[in-house]
């Protein structure tokens, strides 16, 4: 009986940290993506495949198309429309100097976190 | 736009269904705006199709859309965005009010808005029934009453603006009007203020 509680407790914390985990990486889903735009520009697919591959991060199109529009707005990101081959244009995103300076200021309250844990 | 060529007919139907349901939701935006939202959409379905040839035609195309979303939900938030950036720079009043349409949801500034939009739809009913009831619509005080409107039981309370009640209800309308943009004005301000870009 102790050992099936314990295990049942052992599910559940998992569960929770699983949760707290998502909301995590969601949170920091804008850091996330203007870390990868400082490297250099990317189309929307793409940001996808490296917030995957970099940062271990699972997120569909229907969350990163928004972020992209709210990030353009609050002119952090700017974008171009490239024409492929395929005759269907890739719309590349670039950081601005707003974008450099929001990410800088990120960073500094990252660290500031971490620190205090 | 260029389509995305499919070997299957009933891909090919099932992608024209989605792109149409996403130019429906978009349709409210300026041209510009819905031809951009459309390329963008186009180019992650063909994006996602290209990068899993592995898969079949059919279960490639059903994920990403289902990666994407319903339109109505996913586009919400663009076409809220972008609908008060638009009421915002144009003062059309159509604007205005497809922005607190749009927003509603978005917290008790809007629901206030929605308010005094109510108010400001009423005004010009309240011209003509003046004009058809001359001394049953006023401003009316007395008898405990103080209100802008249509009355019947005209003996308690006194009717103050006579003629003077249709300048008086197109300020009142331009005055609701300013306040209703201001408000945008300031939740937009507020917006990036905050820095909304952290809430996902």
């Amino acid at each position: 009986m102790y050992y099936e509680n314990e295990f049942y407790l052992c599910n559940m914390n998992s569960a929770f940290i699983d949760n707290w985990d998502t909301q995590m990486r969601k949170g920091l889903l804008p850091y996330y993506v203007l870390k990868l735009l400082g490297e250099r520009s990317y189309y929307g697919y793409e940001i996808i495949q490296e917030l995957k591959i970099q940062f271990e991060l699972d997120v569909t199109e229907s969350t990163v198309y928004p972020l992209l529009i709210r990030l353009m707005k609050e002119e952090m990101l700017f974008h171009q429309w490239v024409e492929q081959p395929s005759g269907i244009p890739r719309k590349y995103y670039f950081i601005t100097y707003t974008g450099k300076k929001s990410f800088k200021e990120m960073n500094m309250f990252m660290q500031s976190i971490t620190k205090k844990i | 736009m260029k389509e995305i060529e499919f070997s299957d007919i009933r891909c090919k139907d099932l992608y024209r269904a989605y792109l149409e349901n996403c130019k429906k939701v978009l349709s409210i935006l300026g041209t510009k705006d819905q031809e951009d939202s459309m390329l963008e959409i186009n180019s992650f379905i063909f994006e996602f199709l290209e990068a899993n040839k592995q898969m079949t035609e059919k279960d490639a195309l059903k994920t990403i859309l289902k990666r994407l979303g319903d339109p109505s939900i996913f586009l919400k938030e663009i076409v809220a965005t972008k609908m008060v950036n638009q009421a915002v720079s144009t003062f059309h009043i159509k604007h205005v009010f497809q922005a607190i349409y749009y927003n509603i949801s978005n917290g008790f500034a809007f629901i206030v808005m929605a308010f005094l939009g109510l108010i400001l739809i009423t005004l010009p009913f309240l011209i003509v029934l003046k004009i058809l009831y001359p001394s049953k619509v006023g401003l009316w005080i007395g008898g405990g009453d103080f209100f802008l409107g249509f009355s019947s039981e005209t003996e308690m309370a006194t009717e103050y603006l006579g003629s003077l009640f249709y300048p008086f209800t197109i300020l009142l309308g331009l005055i609701i009007y300013m306040v209703i943009i201001l408000i945008l004005k300031f939740v937009k301000r507020q917006k990036n203020e905050k820095g909304i870009i952290f809430t996902i």
